[in-house]
């Protein structure tokens, strides 16, 4: 967790079908460790889908995964929930329980030892010590959001998958977010609507439409406006 | 073994700390016997032969719809609030997860039996304290067994568009033979009957429960993937 060697995430002609519906259509597509690569495209496009299966939700129809070279796809590896993070735009938290009970929970689920400092570190660094007593309903949709944050970095997974995860916080929750993703001592898959943020924070950008991967480059010589024109040439 | 038995009771005791706070289950449980029990009582004003006959199959029919209404409200908040993807993305045995939910719906059917079988006793005239060793064995197995289909028929039923009504069309054909044994061996047992009169039943009974106990750990994991 976080202190071995960070694996990069390998996807191989990966299809997913639901019936007659296509979700993703032989996807081919490297995320190097430690990089950051923000995937962008409409609705529908099966970005989630793609997020879904590297995360081990969802079974794929045909292809691989690979994370350090390692198949993931063929068993599902108990493991794997230990190297990856989820951060989406629900928060998996539970409205009864209060913050630190939330915490908890996942805390011992994940088996870490040193869970109540580690969970004090991490309330701290997302701006939520103070309310580390309440209960998650009476949170604003920003506040449950940083706590989400902070449930996603609990066990300091190798990889991040980020799904909508700018979504109800505010500029300072977003600062704290900018600050974690520039650390880089991670692997990030970061799917969004925004462009700006994505291509701001990343170091390659991607777009999917209709389940195939219709362009990836990296971002340092890509301005704003052309990958806005990008965009809108290839997501339509 | 013991990690996953830990996960287990992780998810349970989460369960149980988040149904104390809201009872959300246990009400709608109880007030659903209840009224199974009251209604019973107001439609069968029959002789005590033919009470002693009909009761065991009324306080089935009402624990039953209750684990139904128990394993349903199991999993449909978790899906609707999206904290389901939570405890799949978790480095847990996903047996694990059912083994939790389980127990949790083991634990609220047993406190409603505890609740509703004395207004069973109290409307229908029931003796059953010398038989209270042997009505424990029986409703324990029998809670487990049928707890062990509807909590693995609930989570298939979750996934579907008709979760309400798909569950019973699931549920019901296969927890048939536990519920016929249930209603078989409780009326053995009211009627003073031995073990050795209800071989059969309590057979199919223990049978039927570690089948589906285990059956239904090692294939949540292919139920709960998309």
């Amino acid at each position: 967790m976080g202190n071995g060697s960070i694996p990069g995430i390998g996807v191989r002609q990966l299809t997913k079908t639901y019936g007659r519906f296509r979700a993703l259509h032989r996807v081919d597509l490297d995320v190097a460790p430690g990089s950051f690569l923000a995937l962008f495209g409409p609705n529908g496009a099966g970005k989630s889908t793609l997020l879904g299966i590297i995360a081990g939700l969802v079974r794929p129809s045909r292809g691989q995964v690979f994370l350090d070279g390692e198949e993931i796809t063929k068993d599902r590896d108990e493991s794997l929930g230990q190297r990856i993070g989820v951060l989406s735009y629900q928060t998996y938290l539970y409205d009864e329980l209060t913050v630190l009970e939330n915490l908890r929970f996942y805390g011992k689920l994940y088996g870490i030892d040193n869970h109540r400092e580690r969970i004090e570190e991490l309330l701290d660094t997302v701006g939520m010590a103070s309310r580390s007593g309440s209960p998650v309903r009476t949170l604003s949709r920003g506040m449950r959001q940083r706590v989400a944050l902070a449930r996603a970095l609990l066990h300091d997974p190798d990889i991040l998958l980020l799904d909508e995860p700018y979504s109800g916080l505010d500029q300072d929750a977003l600062a704290i977010l900018k600050t974690i993703l520039a650390e880089r001592n991670k692997t990030i898959l970061l799917v969004t609507h925004d462009l700006a943020r994505g291509l701001e924070s990343a170091d390659r950008v991607a777009i999917l439409n209709r389940g195939r991967l219709v362009f990836e480059s990296g971002t340092r010589d890509l301005s704003q406006v052309e990958f806005e024109r990008i965009y809108r040439d290839h997501a339509s | 073994m013991r990690s996953f038995l830990a996960q287990s009771w992780q998810i349970y005791r989460k369960d149980m700390v988040v149904e104390y706070r809201t009872r959300e289950r246990v009400v709608t449980m109880f007030v659903f016997s209840l009224i199974v029990v009251i209604i019973f009582n107001f439609a069968f004003n029959a002789g005590a032969d033919v009470i002693q006959r009909v009761v065991p199959g009324m306080i089935w029919v009402a624990f039953a719809f209750a684990g139904m209404l128990s394993a349903s409200r199991s999993f449909s908040p978790e899906k609707d609030r999206g904290t389901f993807e939570g405890l799949l993305l978790a480095p847990v045995d996903r047996g694990s997860i059912f083994l939790g939910k389980l127990m949790g719906n083991v634990t609220l059917i047993g406190l409603v039996q505890l609740a509703v079988l004395p207004l069973f006793v109290l409307f229908f005239n029931m003796t059953i304290l010398p038989y209270l060793s042997k009505l424990l064995v029986i409703f324990f197995l029998g809670t487990v067994g049928f707890s062990s289909v509807a909590t693995l028929f609930a989570a298939v039923a979750v996934n579907t568009r008709m979760r309400d009504v798909m569950l019973p069309v699931l549920l019901l054909p296969v927890a048939s033979p536990v519920l016929i044994a249930l209603v078989e061996t409780t009326r053995g047992t009211l009627e003073g009957g031995d073990w050795q009169d209800m071989t059969n039943w309590i057979r199919l009974l223990s049978v039927f429960t570690v089948v589906f106990l285990v059956a239904s750990v090692l294939l949540f994991e292919y139920i709960v993937e998309e």
